[in-house]
Protein backbone atom coordinates (compact mmCIF):
# COMPACT_ATOMS: atom_id res chain seq x y z
CA UNK A 1 0.00 0.00 0.00
CA UNK A 2 1.25 3.19 -0.89
CA UNK A 3 1.66 5.90 1.41
CA UNK A 4 -0.70 7.80 -0.24
CA UNK A 5 -3.16 5.34 0.62
CA UNK A 6 -2.40 5.04 3.92
CA UNK A 7 -2.55 8.81 4.62
CA UNK A 8 -6.05 8.91 2.80
CA UNK A 9 -7.52 6.06 4.65
CA UNK A 10 -6.95 8.32 8.02
CA UNK A 11 -9.05 11.10 6.63
CA UNK A 12 -12.52 11.49 7.36
CA UNK A 13 -14.73 10.20 4.47
CA UNK A 14 -15.94 13.97 3.86
CA UNK A 15 -12.58 14.81 3.42
CA UNK A 16 -12.04 12.19 0.83
CA UNK A 17 -14.95 13.13 -0.65
CA UNK A 18 -13.90 16.64 -0.89
CA UNK A 19 -9.81 16.04 -2.16
CA UNK A 20 -11.74 13.69 -4.75
CA UNK A 21 -13.99 16.53 -6.36
CA UNK A 22 -11.20 19.35 -6.02
CA UNK A 23 -8.40 17.11 -7.84
CA UNK A 24 -10.64 17.06 -11.17
CA UNK A 25 -11.17 20.62 -10.63
CA UNK A 26 -7.49 21.23 -10.70
CA UNK A 27 -7.28 18.74 -13.43
CA UNK A 28 -9.99 20.40 -15.68
CA UNK A 29 -8.19 23.58 -14.54
CA UNK A 30 -4.65 22.38 -15.96
CA UNK A 31 -5.92 21.20 -19.13
CA UNK A 32 -7.83 24.27 -19.68
CA UNK A 33 -4.14 26.07 -19.49
CA UNK A 34 -2.98 23.53 -21.83
CA UNK A 35 -5.26 24.61 -24.25
CA UNK A 36 -3.90 28.14 -23.87
CA UNK A 37 -6.09 29.86 -21.54
CA UNK A 38 -4.82 32.05 -19.32
CA UNK A 39 -4.38 30.47 -15.51
CA UNK A 40 -7.54 33.06 -14.08
CA UNK A 41 -9.69 32.34 -17.29
CA UNK A 42 -8.85 28.36 -16.85
CA UNK A 43 -10.02 27.85 -13.64
CA UNK A 44 -13.19 30.17 -13.89
CA UNK A 45 -14.16 28.11 -17.04
CA UNK A 46 -13.49 24.74 -14.89
CA UNK A 47 -15.26 25.66 -11.91
CA UNK A 48 -18.37 27.03 -13.97
CA UNK A 49 -18.33 23.64 -16.04
CA UNK A 50 -17.88 22.03 -12.64
CA UNK A 51 -21.20 23.02 -11.11
CA UNK A 52 -22.05 23.65 -7.50
CA UNK A 53 -19.14 21.29 -5.75
CA UNK A 54 -21.16 21.20 -2.26
CA UNK A 55 -24.27 19.87 -4.49
CA UNK A 56 -22.18 17.19 -6.18
CA UNK A 57 -21.30 16.10 -2.19
CA UNK A 58 -24.51 15.81 -0.85
CA UNK A 59 -25.83 14.09 -4.23
CA UNK A 60 -22.91 11.52 -3.85
CA UNK A 61 -23.88 11.05 -0.01
CA UNK A 62 -27.37 10.44 -0.65
CA UNK A 63 -26.36 7.62 -3.41
CA UNK A 64 -24.22 6.26 -0.25
CA UNK A 65 -27.30 6.46 1.99
CA UNK A 66 -29.74 5.29 -0.32
CA UNK A 67 -27.77 2.03 -0.98
CA UNK A 68 -27.14 1.29 2.53
CA UNK A 69 -30.50 1.44 3.18
CA UNK A 70 -31.26 -0.94 0.51
CA UNK A 71 -28.33 -3.22 1.96
CA UNK A 72 -30.61 -2.79 5.60
CA UNK A 73 -33.98 -3.53 3.66
CA UNK A 74 -32.51 -6.56 2.40
CA UNK A 75 -31.36 -8.01 5.40
CA UNK A 76 -34.33 -7.89 7.08
CA UNK A 77 -36.17 -9.67 4.78
CA UNK A 78 -33.81 -11.96 4.38
CA UNK A 79 -33.55 -12.02 8.09
CA UNK A 80 -37.26 -12.24 8.61
CA UNK A 81 -37.75 -15.20 5.84
CA UNK A 82 -35.44 -17.32 7.76
CA UNK A 83 -36.66 -16.98 10.56
CA UNK A 84 -40.23 -17.66 9.54
CA UNK A 85 -38.80 -20.67 7.59
CA UNK A 86 -38.03 -22.17 11.61
CA UNK A 87 -41.33 -21.08 13.68
CA UNK A 88 -40.01 -23.01 16.68
CA UNK A 89 -36.95 -21.63 16.69
CA UNK A 90 -38.44 -18.06 16.25
CA UNK A 91 -40.64 -18.14 18.91
CA UNK A 92 -38.70 -19.83 21.18
CA UNK A 93 -36.45 -16.60 20.54
CA UNK A 94 -38.87 -14.51 20.87
CA UNK A 95 -40.40 -15.76 24.15
CA UNK A 96 -36.71 -15.28 25.46
CA UNK A 97 -36.05 -11.83 24.87
CA UNK A 98 -39.38 -10.71 25.75
CA UNK A 99 -38.95 -11.98 29.73
CA UNK A 100 -35.45 -10.73 29.17
CA UNK A 101 -36.42 -6.82 28.35
CA UNK A 102 -39.73 -7.38 30.45
CA UNK A 103 -37.66 -8.46 33.14
CA UNK A 104 -34.82 -5.70 32.42
CA UNK A 105 -37.57 -3.03 32.25
CA UNK A 106 -39.27 -4.02 35.63
CA UNK A 107 -36.59 -4.33 37.61
CA UNK A 108 -34.78 -0.65 35.77
CA UNK A 109 -38.13 0.77 36.73
CA UNK A 110 -37.78 0.10 40.38
CA UNK A 111 -34.07 0.73 40.87
CA UNK A 112 -35.15 4.12 38.93
CA UNK A 113 -38.06 4.84 41.14
CA UNK A 114 -35.56 4.00 44.70
CA UNK A 115 -31.77 4.92 43.24
CA UNK A 116 -32.35 7.44 40.30
CA UNK A 117 -35.02 9.83 40.72
CA UNK A 118 -35.25 12.15 42.87
CA UNK A 119 -37.43 11.91 46.02
CA UNK A 120 -40.60 13.96 45.64
CA UNK A 121 -39.64 16.38 48.71
CA UNK A 122 -37.79 19.35 49.05
CA UNK A 123 -34.14 19.48 49.37
CA UNK A 124 -33.65 15.61 49.38
CA UNK A 125 -30.14 15.74 49.98
CA UNK A 126 -30.43 17.23 53.03
CA UNK A 127 -32.67 14.44 53.90
CA UNK A 128 -31.75 11.80 56.90
CA UNK A 129 -33.12 9.45 58.72
CA UNK A 130 -32.16 8.93 62.16
CA UNK A 131 -32.38 5.95 64.41
CA UNK A 132 -32.36 5.67 68.14
CA UNK A 133 -29.65 2.98 68.92
CA UNK A 134 -29.14 1.48 72.01
CA UNK A 135 -26.82 -1.50 73.65
CA UNK A 136 -29.21 -3.96 73.26
CA UNK A 137 -30.17 -2.54 69.03
CA UNK A 138 -29.19 -0.09 66.79
CA UNK A 139 -32.61 0.62 65.45
CA UNK A 140 -34.32 0.86 69.42
CA UNK A 141 -37.65 1.91 68.96
CA UNK A 142 -38.47 5.09 69.98
CA UNK A 143 -41.37 6.41 72.60
CA UNK A 144 -42.77 9.69 71.92
CA UNK A 145 -41.75 11.31 75.25
CA UNK A 146 -37.99 10.93 73.93
CA UNK A 147 -38.78 12.07 70.74
CA UNK A 148 -40.23 15.27 72.16
CA UNK A 149 -37.08 15.57 74.72
CA UNK A 150 -34.78 14.80 71.39
CA UNK A 151 -36.27 17.35 69.36
CA UNK A 152 -36.43 20.20 72.40
CA UNK A 153 -33.07 19.62 72.95
CA UNK A 154 -31.52 19.18 69.41
CA UNK A 155 -29.34 21.52 67.85
CA UNK A 156 -27.82 19.47 64.37
CA UNK A 157 -30.77 19.40 62.60
CA UNK A 158 -33.20 22.12 61.11
CA UNK A 159 -36.29 19.88 62.00
CA UNK A 160 -36.97 16.34 63.40
CA UNK A 161 -39.83 14.64 62.67
CA UNK A 162 -40.84 11.07 63.45
CA UNK A 163 -43.14 7.95 61.99
CA UNK A 164 -44.04 4.67 62.92
CA UNK A 165 -45.54 1.83 61.76
CA UNK A 166 -49.49 1.65 61.44
CA UNK A 167 -52.55 0.14 60.25
CA UNK A 168 -55.45 1.83 58.97
CA UNK A 169 -58.77 0.82 57.68
CA UNK A 170 -60.39 2.77 55.27
CA UNK A 171 -63.92 2.57 54.30
CA UNK A 172 -66.45 4.14 51.86
CA UNK A 173 -70.27 4.09 52.14
CA UNK A 174 -71.78 1.10 50.87
CA UNK A 175 -68.28 -1.15 50.91
CA UNK A 176 -66.48 -2.87 54.08
CA UNK A 177 -63.95 -1.34 55.34
CA UNK A 178 -59.88 -2.77 53.85
CA UNK A 179 -57.24 -2.60 56.26
CA UNK A 180 -54.28 -0.98 55.11
CA UNK A 181 -51.06 -0.34 56.23
CA UNK A 182 -50.02 2.85 57.26
CA UNK A 183 -47.60 5.63 58.39
CA UNK A 184 -48.30 7.42 61.30
CA UNK A 185 -46.35 10.62 61.15
CA UNK A 186 -45.62 13.95 63.55
CA UNK A 187 -47.40 16.73 63.02
CA UNK A 188 -44.40 18.68 61.08
CA UNK A 189 -43.90 15.43 58.64
CA UNK A 190 -45.41 16.82 55.72
CA UNK A 191 -44.63 20.74 56.22
CA UNK A 192 -40.45 19.55 56.69
CA UNK A 193 -40.66 17.14 53.67
CA UNK A 194 -42.54 20.34 51.95
CA UNK A 195 -45.27 18.11 50.29
CA UNK A 196 -49.11 18.49 50.19
CA UNK A 197 -51.35 15.14 51.24
CA UNK A 198 -53.01 13.63 47.72
CA UNK A 199 -56.55 14.14 49.56
CA UNK A 200 -57.76 16.23 52.40
CA UNK A 201 -55.66 19.44 54.23
CA UNK A 202 -53.55 19.16 56.77
CA UNK A 203 -54.81 20.19 60.49
CA UNK A 204 -52.89 23.29 61.82
CA UNK A 205 -49.84 21.76 63.36
CA UNK A 206 -48.98 21.81 67.04
CA UNK A 207 -45.47 20.09 68.01
CA UNK A 208 -47.24 16.89 69.64
CA UNK A 209 -47.30 13.39 68.55
CA UNK A 210 -50.61 13.29 66.01
CA UNK A 211 -51.49 10.98 63.68
CA UNK A 212 -51.60 12.37 60.31
CA UNK A 213 -54.60 11.50 58.24
CA UNK A 214 -56.45 12.90 55.02
CA UNK A 215 -59.77 14.77 56.10
CA UNK A 216 -63.06 14.52 54.04
CA UNK A 217 -62.19 13.22 50.88
CA UNK A 218 -61.71 14.05 47.36
CA UNK A 219 -64.34 12.14 45.37
CA UNK A 220 -66.38 9.99 47.62
CA UNK A 221 -67.01 9.96 51.18
CA UNK A 222 -63.71 8.25 52.67
CA UNK A 223 -63.41 8.44 56.10
CA UNK A 224 -60.16 6.70 57.61
CA UNK A 225 -59.51 5.55 60.98
CA UNK A 226 -56.64 4.67 63.06
CA UNK A 227 -55.12 3.11 65.44
CA UNK A 228 -51.95 3.79 67.14
CA UNK A 229 -49.61 1.38 68.13
CA UNK B 1 -41.37 -4.97 -17.07
CA UNK B 2 -41.31 -1.53 -16.04
CA UNK B 3 -38.01 0.81 -16.55
CA UNK B 4 -38.78 4.56 -15.94
CA UNK B 5 -36.71 7.08 -17.91
CA UNK B 6 -33.71 7.76 -14.44
CA UNK B 7 -33.78 4.12 -14.72
CA UNK B 8 -32.91 4.25 -18.30
CA UNK B 9 -29.82 7.03 -17.85
CA UNK B 10 -28.89 5.52 -14.66
CA UNK B 11 -28.26 2.01 -15.95
CA UNK B 12 -26.66 3.30 -19.12
CA UNK B 13 -24.05 5.35 -17.04
CA UNK B 14 -23.38 2.21 -15.16
CA UNK B 15 -22.49 1.00 -17.82
CA UNK B 16 -20.28 2.92 -19.49
CA UNK B 17 -18.25 3.22 -16.14
CA UNK B 18 -17.87 -0.20 -15.75
CA UNK B 19 -16.63 -0.46 -19.02
CA UNK B 20 -14.26 2.22 -18.83
CA UNK B 21 -12.64 0.83 -15.37
CA UNK B 22 -12.56 -2.82 -16.92
CA UNK B 23 -9.41 -1.51 -18.83
CA UNK B 24 -7.45 -1.21 -15.81
CA UNK B 25 -7.45 1.50 -12.18
CA UNK B 26 -8.69 4.76 -12.95
CA UNK B 27 -9.83 8.17 -11.37
CA UNK B 28 -12.86 9.90 -11.73
CA UNK B 29 -11.49 12.65 -14.18
CA UNK B 30 -9.70 10.24 -16.22
CA UNK B 31 -12.79 8.26 -16.71
CA UNK B 32 -14.80 11.29 -17.94
CA UNK B 33 -12.08 12.14 -20.49
CA UNK B 34 -11.88 8.53 -21.62
CA UNK B 35 -15.69 8.46 -21.99
CA UNK B 36 -15.29 11.92 -24.04
CA UNK B 37 -12.66 10.26 -25.96
CA UNK B 38 -13.83 7.42 -26.96
CA UNK B 39 -17.40 8.08 -27.86
CA UNK B 40 -15.40 11.00 -29.97
CA UNK B 41 -16.93 14.17 -28.39
CA UNK B 42 -20.10 12.51 -28.35
CA UNK B 43 -20.55 11.75 -24.32
CA UNK B 44 -19.58 14.23 -21.90
CA UNK B 45 -20.64 13.18 -18.64
CA UNK B 46 -21.05 15.99 -16.29
CA UNK B 47 -19.38 15.42 -12.46
CA UNK B 48 -22.59 15.94 -11.32
CA UNK B 49 -23.77 12.48 -12.43
CA UNK B 50 -20.38 11.23 -12.88
CA UNK B 51 -19.72 11.08 -9.16
CA UNK B 52 -22.66 9.97 -7.66
CA UNK B 53 -22.93 7.26 -9.81
CA UNK B 54 -18.87 6.56 -9.21
CA UNK B 55 -20.02 6.94 -5.43
CA UNK B 56 -22.91 4.65 -5.61
CA UNK B 57 -21.54 1.93 -7.39
CA UNK B 58 -18.08 1.97 -4.85
CA UNK B 59 -21.40 1.69 -2.28
CA UNK B 60 -22.61 -1.52 -3.63
CA UNK B 61 -18.87 -3.02 -4.33
CA UNK B 62 -19.14 -3.17 -7.93
CA UNK B 63 -16.11 -1.12 -7.83
CA UNK B 64 -13.51 -0.24 -5.20
CA UNK B 65 -11.31 1.91 -4.47
CA UNK B 66 -7.63 3.27 -3.27
CA UNK B 67 -5.80 6.63 -2.97
CA UNK B 68 -2.69 6.56 -5.06
CA UNK B 69 -0.37 8.72 -6.82
CA UNK B 70 -1.74 10.25 -9.66
CA UNK B 71 0.79 11.09 -13.43
CA UNK B 72 0.80 14.73 -12.06
CA UNK B 73 1.78 13.64 -8.87
CA UNK B 74 -0.93 14.83 -6.59
CA UNK B 75 -3.39 12.58 -4.31
CA UNK B 76 -6.26 11.00 -6.65
CA UNK B 77 -9.26 7.96 -5.90
CA UNK B 78 -8.50 5.08 -8.09
CA UNK B 79 -11.54 3.02 -9.48
CA UNK B 80 -11.03 -0.54 -9.94
CA UNK B 81 -13.69 -3.72 -11.08
CA UNK B 82 -14.36 -5.64 -8.58
CA UNK B 83 -15.42 -10.10 -9.37
CA UNK B 84 -19.16 -8.48 -8.71
CA UNK B 85 -18.80 -5.48 -10.81
CA UNK B 86 -17.27 -7.87 -13.50
CA UNK B 87 -20.34 -9.66 -13.21
CA UNK B 88 -22.89 -6.43 -12.96
CA UNK B 89 -21.01 -5.36 -16.25
CA UNK B 90 -21.98 -8.93 -18.32
CA UNK B 91 -25.32 -8.15 -17.04
CA UNK B 92 -25.13 -4.47 -18.03
CA UNK B 93 -24.05 -4.84 -21.50
CA UNK B 94 -27.19 -7.81 -22.36
CA UNK B 95 -29.76 -5.56 -20.86
CA UNK B 96 -28.02 -2.39 -22.72
CA UNK B 97 -28.08 -4.76 -26.08
CA UNK B 98 -31.94 -6.07 -25.07
CA UNK B 99 -32.89 -2.59 -25.03
CA UNK B 100 -31.82 -1.26 -27.83
CA UNK B 101 -33.39 -4.11 -29.90
CA UNK B 102 -36.29 -3.17 -28.28
CA UNK B 103 -35.98 0.59 -29.22
CA UNK B 104 -34.57 -0.38 -32.75
CA UNK B 105 -38.06 -2.73 -32.99
CA UNK B 106 -40.59 0.31 -31.84
CA UNK B 107 -38.64 2.70 -34.32
CA UNK B 108 -39.02 0.78 -37.30
CA UNK B 109 -42.37 -0.50 -36.73
CA UNK B 110 -43.12 3.73 -36.29
CA UNK B 111 -41.63 3.86 -40.36
CA UNK B 112 -43.79 1.37 -41.72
Amino acid sequence: MSWFAMLFRLESKENQLDSELRFHLEEQVRANIRHGMDPIEARREAALAFGGIEQIKEECRDQRRGIWLENAFQNLRYGAKTLIRSPGFSIVALVTLALGIGVNATVFSILNRIYLTAPPFQDPERLVTVFYSTQQSPYWPLSPANFSDIRRQNTVFEELAAFSSSEASLGETGKPAELVRAIGVTANFFPMLGVQPARGRLRSSRPKTSRRQGQGGGGGKTRAKTTAR
Amino acid sequence: MGVDKSDLLQGTLDLLILRVVAMGPIHGYAISKRIQQISRDALRIQQGSLYPALHRLEKRKWLGAEWREAETGRAAKFYSLTAEGRKRLLVEHSEWERLSAAIGLVIQATQL
